[in-house]
């Protein structure tokens, strides 16, 4: 599984604990904790969904990694249960892979595509965090647009109020909140309570003008605090977390709180100012301001007075219940905070730096640093010891997608020994599905290249060039051209055919030079050649075989008006000693084996 | 388009027309203001000033912390702009209409007639 995608998962799940600890928390400091706390100590929560550090021994690497080890070892009792099924492929992210796509000419392959379904799923598992990213971007843009559309909407009907005495009120309110940016004041009939728009250039926004002096001054403070607090940049950063981690319920739900927190914190401020016997007041202008709401229902990013009327049931209780915060109540928040912040830090992410979760993602990697940390080297081992086994289960099993997925991650002497066996069995299909395993550095591609170089396997040869880079590829070519070896060359040519009009055209000629050759050959024997007929004493042949030593490849020309039937005599050294008449017995085998049904490509 | 301005807007304007110099300061409009009897807060100007620019009858240049103010509608400009509008939509663009109501409405005197005689008999002989 990706690595980033597996860090975001571990920061939802940390971020979840810690919103879980605080909803539960709520119902003990509701009343006691000062709102102002209840909305900040969601920060806390926040950062912890939005940055990816933690200490390196965390709760979370270590829940990760006793999961994955369980993930590891259940696999084979689980796919022997339902081998294709879709809970195994969510669960078992290590074993449901399939082999990187090679060539396609790879029996191995066939195997694989064999299991379209299971295909499909990997692949899906695979990109589960493009997935992810796509929902988030998606999200963000849906968010953003309504926000913008929404501020259209506002623009449209605005009219800047121009009567001196109102903007002079609220310059005078700003001046005392310290606030040194001009504030703009307008109406809107359209919005159905007062606004604040504006990251940098705040704007009031008003239903209309008609309210009274008190209103209009606790409006103006209640929607300067949400500015002067930098509300819509906390509302924004909650929105982003949302749709990071839009898969995570319980971050909805935070979503929901802050906001509500942000509204009870707002009004403790505004009253603190305006003093608490001024509450009921304050508490009127709410529910006056409540009177229309509803018109336009989505508007995030923006700092209402109110937002809904649960809500304001439980602004007017908490309005009418303000006091002062005790000292001991501001102490044992204090230590509640950073409690918090300590918490947040323990929990943790997916350790990226403490690297256990890249042993399972790639040991090779690691092998790196053994020297320096020895108990890093012992897990490796044992690490290594179970993926030996398993790929041994596997192989005895015949199963060649698990092994696939096991082997890149065996060590290089153990995949050599496996790669041994295989060539030795003429086991094709798993050769290539451990070659297409080996990492593209590995020295074991040149080890067996060579290898079936010398023992002309032209079958294993090919699966090894289907992974090599075109440089080797080149200086195999080379060698093949140097050695005169035809068969070789001719596959060499195809391999890198496509990328490079010099060697088509290069592969013309030789082409041409081998048929030249070929002819002169047959030529000495008493075969002559003219266009597609061939001749031998003067007579047209039917049937004409040449079969090179190891069957790697023959020449068969047939033609149905010949008279005769020859086949070419090579010795060991694919030398050509001569050519002999062929028997009637050698006739019917061959037309009979042209005729099996099973060979239908001859 | 002439934009149309808040009577708020307008008494800015009529203050920053009046400069004789160049450029016009933000303590100057200030100063004005109060002359008029209509002082504001700090803030206030400075959100009816952003107002006016974005309207397009002032430009202005920061200079360290001072703000500079230049005309780009000029008193004359706004005032044809204006009656033109309220041409167009009292009597309908017709200009005698209005001249024959400035004149039976007892709204010029006789100087003030002798004038604009004199002007419209110069702007024949050109």
């Amino acid at each position: 599984m990706n690595l980033v995608l597996k860090i975001f998962l571990s920061m939802s799940f940390s971020g979840a604990l810690l919103i879980l600890a605080l909803l539960w928390g709520k119902r003990f400091f509701k009343n006691k904790a000062s709102r102002q706390w209840q909305y900040y100590i969601w920060l806390v929560v926040i950062l912890r969904l939005l940055l990816p550090f933690g200490p390196e021994t965390s709760f979370m690497g270590k829940t990760c990694q006793a999961v994955e080890q369980t993930i590891t070892q259940a696999a084979p009792s689980f796919e022997m249960q339902n081998p294709f099924h879709t809970r195994e492929n969510i669960l078992n992210p290590t074993v449901s892979l399939t082999p990187e796509s090679g060539n396609s000419s790879s029996p191995a392959e066939e195997s694989a595509t064999a299991h379209p379904f299971q295909d499909i799923l990997s692949l899906l598992f695979h990109q589960t965090w493009l997935i992810w990213l796509v929902v988030a971007l998606g999200m963000l843009i849906r968010k953003i647009t309504i926000y913008q559309s929404f501020i259209r909407y506002i623009n449209v009907g605005l009219i800047p109020v121009s009567d001196i005495r109102i903007l002079d009120k609220l310059s005078i309110i700003a001046d005392q909140e310290c606030i040194k940016k001009p504030v703009e004041l307008c109406i809107n009939p359209l919005v159905s309570s007062p606004l604040l728009i504006g990251f940098f250039h705040p704007c009031i926004v008003l239903p209309g003008m008609d309210i009274s002096e008190k209103d209009f001054q606790y409006i103006a403070l209640h929607e300067l605090t949400h500015y002067k607090r930098r509300d819509i940049f906390y509302k924004w950063l909650v929105q982003v977390a949302v749709c990071l981690h839009w898969f995570n319920p319980l971050v909805h739900l935070m979503s929901r709180e802050i906001t509500n927190a942000c509204e009870l914190a707002c009004d403790e401020a505004v009253l603190a100012k305006i003093g608490y016997n001024n509450a009921q007041n304050y508490g009127k202008t709410l529910l006056d301001a409540m009177a229309a709401v509803g018109k336009y229902q989505e508007n995030p990013g923006v700092a209402t007075l109110s937002e809904n009327k649960q809500l304001l049931k439980e602004r007017l209780d908490a309005i009418m219940n303000f006091k002062k915060k005790s000292k001991l109540t501001r102490l044992l928040m204090s230590a509640l905070t950073l409690c918090m912040i300590f918490i947040a830090a323990f929990i943790g992410v997916y350790p990226v730096a403490a690297a256990s979760g890249q042993i399972l993602e790639d040991p090779q990697a690691l092998k790196i640093n053994e020297k320096t940390t020895l108990p890093v080297q012992e897990e490796i081992n044992t690490l290594y010891e179970t993926y030996s086994t398993q790929a041994k289960q596997f192989y005895e099993k015949g199963s060649l997608p698990l092994f696939a997925s096991i082997f890149p991650k065996l060590d290089e002497t153990t995949q050599k020994t496996w790669l041994e066996q295989f060539y030795v069995d003429s086991d094709i299909p798993f050769f290539s599905v451990a070659v297409n395993g080996l990492s593209t550095s590995s020295s074991l591609f040149t080890y067996f290249a060579e290898k079936a170089y010398v023992d002309d396997e032209r079958a294993f040869f090919s699966i090894l060039t289907d992974c090599m880079e075109e440089a080797e590829l080149e200086r195999w070519l080379d060698r093949a051209l140097e050695d005169e070896n035809w068969a070789f060359q001719s596959m060499l040519f195809d391999k890198l055919k496509g990328e490079n009009e010099y060697y088509n055209e290069l592969e013309k000629k030789l082409e041409k030079k081998h048929e030249n050759a070929q002819k002169a050959e047959y030529q000495a024997i008493g075969v002559t050649m003219d266009g597609k007929n061939y001749y031998y004493h003067e007579q047209l042949v039917n049937i004409f075989l040449d079969i090179r030593i190891n069957n790697s490849y023959y020449t068969l020309n047939m033609n149905p008006a010949g008279t005769v039937n020859i086949k070419v005599i090579r010795d060991a050294d694919d030398k050509i000693t001569g050519v002999a008449y062929m028997t009637e017995a050698e006739v019917t085998e061959l037309l009979k084996d042209m005729n099996d049904p099973d060979d239908k490509e001859m | 388009m002439v934009q149309q301005l808040s009577s708020a807007e307008l008494e800015i304007m009529k203050i920053v027309w009046g400069n004789p110099e160049e450029v016009t300061l933000f303590p100057y409009i200030m100063d004005g203001l109060a002359a008029k009897g209509k002082p504001c807060q700090k803030n206030t100007l400075i959100v009816l000033l952003s107002r006016l620019i974005n309207k397009g009858f002032l430009s202005a240049k920061k200079i360290g912390r001072r703000n500079e103010y230049t005309i780009l509608i000029s008193e004359a400009e706004y005032q044809t702009a204006q009656t033109k509008n309220f041409l167009d939509k009292i009597y309908e663009g017709n200009v005698r209409g209005l001249v024959s109501n400035l004149i039976l409405g007892d709204l010029l005197t006789n100087e003030e007639y002798e004038e604009l005689k004199e002007l419209l008999e110069k702007g024949r002989e050109k």
